[in-house]
Parts: C-alpha cells; structure tokens; sequence
C-alpha cells in the first residue's frame, strides 16, 4: 500500500506522510528549525501517537514553522486516512 | 458589524494573521476556498488551530468575532463541518444557500443533537444564513422566523447574479430588489444583515460604491476577500462625525422638552428621528 499524506511542505505548515502501515512505528523529523525546535516537534508528534495508540508505521514529518496545533492537526488527519484505507 | 473578512481555514501562517487586519469579524472558510480533496484537512485544522488563535487575538487585545463557514446542506460535508466547529468551541456559523425554513430547520436539528452530545446548552450556536438565491430572497422573511438561531444574514451576490444570467459589475440596479428585501426581512426580526463580497480587488472606486449603495439600502455591513477593503468597509459603514453631532444635538434637544415633536436646526424631529439619533450613537448602522 502506498503512503498518505496530509498539510504541506510551506511557511507555517508541516507536511506529514506515513507509509510502512504495518512496520513497526518509526518518526523521522526534519525542519527549517531543526537546531532549536527538532526535539520538540518529535514531542509533540509522540505525544500525540501515544494519546491514540498508534504502534504501527513511518511517520515522516517534514517541518516549516509549524505551531504545536498545526502539527497535530496534520498528524491526525494523516492518521484518518490511512485509517481510511486500512 | 461592518466587516468580516473571509480565510481560508487550510492555510495556518493566514489564519493566525487573520484577526489582526481591523475588519470587525473574521470568517473561517471550509466551503469555496477549500478543495474537495482537503475539506478533512481544513477540518482537523480549525479544532486545532481555533483556541490557539483566540488565544493569540486575547494577548494582543484584539476583540474580533469569529465565524466559520460550512459546506452547504447539498453536499456531503455540511454535518462533519458542525461537528468540527463544535468541536472547535465556534459559536457562530455560515451556512450558504440557505433557501427555505426546511433547510435551517435541518441543520439546527443536527445543531441540537451535537450541542446534547457535547453537553452545550441548547441553542448555543447561532447562524448567520447566507442568502444566495433569487428563492432564498422570496424567502428571507420565512427564513429568518424559522429560529432563534438565526442572528444574520449575508447575501451571495454572485450566485444571485448567475441564476438571473447577469454579470456581477452590470447588476448594480437588480441587486436592488434581493438587497432590500434582506435587509428588510432581517430588520423585521432584529437581525443584521451583511452584503456580498466585491471581487474586484483592483477595483476600489467599486468597491466603495457598492458598500455605499447596500448601505444605503439597509445593511450594516459587508464580507471581503482582502484585507485592503477592510478600512474603506469599515468606513462606509461607521457613521461620520456629521451624523454623530447631528444625533447628539436631537437627543439633548429630546431632553429638554416634554412633547413629542419638536424642530431642531429646521427639521421636524419626532419619535422616528429620535430612535435614529439613539441609534447612531449606540454606533449602530441597521
């Protein structure tokens, strides 16, 4: 099965994509600000694959500037469709 | 309420800037400036994203309504739209193409159900239908008694306009007709009415002709898609210092005399003239 993806790679956004569904679950991040928020944003993204159980996939998440609620909110949209195609 | 200016509710870096450019309101657009492939994203954004931004508009002292518009009842998203604004804490919706005491009845049934599942209390959530139609206009007056939930309407003139087979910039003189019965029919039940949106972005004398002339007709104020129309709405739609002195002078005037009709600088001022004067000086324009 191919990848999904949600947001995009621009100012002020995040562009999240998983694939692997059935790997077990890795988080790679990259950002603009990788230097000063890197971490961060791997604790938002964890946090909230914890809060909805999510053991499974390659979470790929590529940062511009995004705020904490912008991330999530691509994250869970990412996560709703490939709940959709699973 | 004199200006709301619409954003798209999938584009983060205008959203958190959306509240800072002076208009009165701001709407949160799923519907239009939202593709069909990302109404989900633009969904999961607004729950997130909408504390955040009030929260930001807060520490800025910046006091702004907000609004979202949702799909409209003729498409498959109006339902999963309510929930994420409730979700979200929006009291305030735009529903488009509303056309009939049916159509509000329909959403503020689903309304009722997502307020009982949140535990909001009933009603919560108002509705400022967006009257596009030459039927939605036969209808205004149907359709603003049709619930307490209804606080506005605003008018689609382009959609008007295409079921009349007109262009928008020559329909001047039959936007007359559906723009004085919105208003009318809003006026009747206390609500306020807002005027389309001006497309012409290069075309500011346009722009102010317009908002003069749906003012002139009753409405109070107007959307818009840029924030460089915001200063003139919010301009043509205050009133000037003119009719603040004028206003000013008849309600002393009032005071000082027991009878119901007096002349002031020429003009006969009766009970009409003085409810006009309150009301300039509440800094209503409908």
């Amino acid at each position: 099965m191919s990848g999904v993806s949600a947001g995009k790679a621009q100012k002020g956004d995040v562009l999240v994509t998983i694939s692997e569904p059935e790997s077990n679950l890795r988080l790679t991040v990259t950002s603009t600000v990788q230097g000063l928020y890197g971490r961060r944003i791997e604790a938002v993204c964890k946090e909230l694959l914890d809060d909805l159980h999510i053991v499974k996939g390659h979470f790929e998440v590529v940062d511009q500037q995004a705020f904490d609620c912008v991330i999530r909110a691509r994250l869970r949209c990412a996560i709703a469709r490939m709940g959709g195609l699973l | 309420m004199r200006s709301w200016l619409y954003t798209p509710a999938n584009t983060p870096s205008r959203m958190i800037n959306a509240g800072i450019y002076g208009s009165d309101g701001v709407v949160f657009d799923l519907e239009d400036s939202i593709a069909p492939d990302q109404k989900d994203e633009a969904r999961f954004l607004l729950e997130e994203m909408l504390g955040v931004i009030k929260a930001d508009l807060q520490r800025q002292g910046i006091g702004i309504h907000i609004a979202v518009r949702i799909n409209g009842l003729d498409t498959a998203w109006w339902q999963a739209d309510l929930s994420a604004c409730l979700h979200a804490g929006v009291q305030l919706v735009r529903v488009p193409k509303v056309e009939s005491q049916a159509d509000v009845h329909r959403i503020s049934a689903y309304l009722d159900q997502l307020e009982a599942e949140l535990k909001l209390p009933q009603g919560t959530t108002k509705i400022q239908a967006l009257l596009e139609t030459p039927l939605a206009v036969e209808h205004a007056f149907l359709i603003a008694a049709s619930s307490a939930r209804i606080v506005a309407f605003s008018f689609g003139a382009e959609d008007y306009c295409a079921a009349l087979g007109l262009r928008r910039k020559e329909a001047s003189l039959a936007l007359d007709y559906p723009r004085s019965r919105i208003a009318s029919a809003a006026a009747a039940f206390g609500l306020e009415a807002y005027d389309s949106v001006w497309g012409f972005l290069d075309d500011q004398a346009g722009l102010i002709e317009d908002a003069k002339r749906s003012r002139s007709l009753g409405f109070c104020g107007k959307s818009v898609i840029h924030p460089n129309q915001i200063n003139v709405i919010n301009e043509v739609f205050s009133f000037s210092a003119q009719e603040i002195e004028e206003a000013k002078r008849i309600v002393e005037a009032v005071k000082l005399t027991s009878s119901g009709v007096l002349a002031e600088q020429g003009r006969m001022v009766d009970k009409p003239v003085v409810l006009w004067a309150r009301r300039v000086l509440e800094g209503r324009t409908q």
